[in-house]
């Protein structure tokens, strides 16, 4: 298992920001969180995926913006500030059970 | 104040000593003031911030040194401008915490907190994004939690401040005891210009960013950013999959095969990519490639095509 870490833009909504993770989960990766950091002067997510030594992929990822219902059968398993659609949001990621 | 000011004046070395006192004085003050509460001073702090700065600016100028470069001259352009820093500082966390008392949420001390970071930041793109994300947080404050950039964001950007501030300030007092072939003033002048940019909410990201990454990356690490995948992509990663499935299942049981890993290699060479020497690291490179984007998943299955692995035939 290895950690690695990838910027993802900040002017993705968040839906397109779901898409890129799980993207990126597809690959045999599995999303644990992100920070809002500068890269290239520019505001960005700054995310950390623990990368597989095998062919796993995580189960289901949603991303929802805090205060909305939380999607069936999925378990919070990360909450933080990102940023989307150029706005700063706080995120609850969903993991599906 | 009066006498404080004598103090000051008769030695320039006790600048710096003066921006040490604020270091210290601004970390409490600062967390105080704008976390805890406390009551007004009883004296006019803007009157004495005015005063300080009008008797420490003009020995701010760069030319000053050059006209007499000794270690006394050096040290007195430095502290002076460390002063200044620090009394913009000092007016900087005040005018957050005043103007705090007049807004109704934090969301608004986090808009303000965003465009004093714009002007501080060096950058004009960066200028843009910020206050982009400034108007978007004043158009959509229904969607913000407001005490979790409150509680978690702003503190914790004052601390990391406060923090890289005296960081930066102990090397500059060190520097400041050598002589001039020790402690240039040019490496001076970097030195305060890094020790502005530590009281800056740009700064303190960068020092979370480089404090808490240090442990787990390499200074040069670059990092790639992620985009939305193309549908070709997204296919082949899909396609991917049950290749490696296939392969992780065969390795974890022993029975990789030698014709799959000599197509395995093949495929490594036919990307460009050092080939290892062990079979299983031969997979794993190859799987690497893909989960860090090394190579797109279109070129990782096309150079396995092109190897001959069976499946994709």
């Amino acid at each position: 298992m290895k950690t690695i870490r990838f910027s993802v833009a900040g002017d993705n909504s968040l839906a397109d920001i779901n898409e890129i993770l799980t993207d990126q989960e597809a690959r045999n990766s599995e999303f644990l969180d992100s920070k809002i950091a500068y890269q290239d002067q520019k505001v960005v997510n700054l995310v950390t995926f623990n990368l597989y030594d095998d062919a796993t992929v995580p189960k289901g990822l949603i991303l929802r913006k805090k205060g909305e219902n939380p999607p069936q059968n999925m378990t919070k398993f990360w909450e933080g500030v990102m940023v989307a659609g150029k706005n700063l949001i706080v995120v609850v990621a969903y993991r599906a059970n | 104040m009066s006498k404080l000011m004598h103090f000051l004046i008769h030695s320039h070395r006790r600048f710096a000593f003066l921006g040490l006192l604020l270091v210290l004085f601004l970390s409490s003050f600062g967390c105080t003031l704008r976390y805890a509460g406390a009551p007004p001073p009883s004296y006019n702090v803007d009157r004495d911030l005015k005063q300080l700065a009008d008797h420490f600016k003009p020995a701010t100028a760069v030319s000053d040194y050059y006209k007499n470069p000794t270690p006394n001259e050096r040290d007195k352009v430095i502290s002076a401008r460390l002063v200044m820093i620090n009394l913009e500082y000092l007016k900087w966390l005040r005018k957050i915490t005043a103007e705090k008392q007049f807004l109704d949420t934090a969301t608004d001390v986090l808009i303000m907190s965003i465009n004093l970071a714009a002007t501080a930041a060096g950058g004009e793109g960066t200028k843009m994004v910020l206050s982009a994300i400034s108007a978007g947080i004043a158009g959509s404050k229904a969607s913000i939690d407001k005490h979790y950039y409150y509680e978690k964001t702003v503190p914790a950007l004052i601390a990391a401040m406060n923090a890289q501030r005296k960081v930066v300030l102990e090397r500059i007092l060190i520097g400041m005891k050598g002589d001039l072939e020790e402690y240039s003033f040019e490496q001076a002048l970097a030195d305060v210009y890094e020790y502005y940019q530590a009281g800056t909410f740009m700064g303190a990201v960068m020092a979370i960013q480089a404090d808490s990454g240090a442990k787990e990356k390499k200074a040069d690490e670059k990092i790639l950013m992620l985009t939305k995948p193309t549908p070709d992509e997204k296919e082949a990663v899909k396609k991917l999959q049950p290749i490696w499935v296939k392969l992780y299942e065969d390795a974890k049981a022993g029975k990789l095969k030698e014709d799959q890993v000599n197509i395995l290699r093949k495929a490594l060479q036919n990307l460009k990519v050092e080939v290892p020497p062990g079979d299983r690291e031969v997979l794993d490179r190859l799987h690497r490639l893909e989960q860090q984007h090394e190579k797109t998943a279109v070129e990782i299955l096309k150079a396995l095509k092109d190897a001959g692995y069976r499946e994709l035939q």
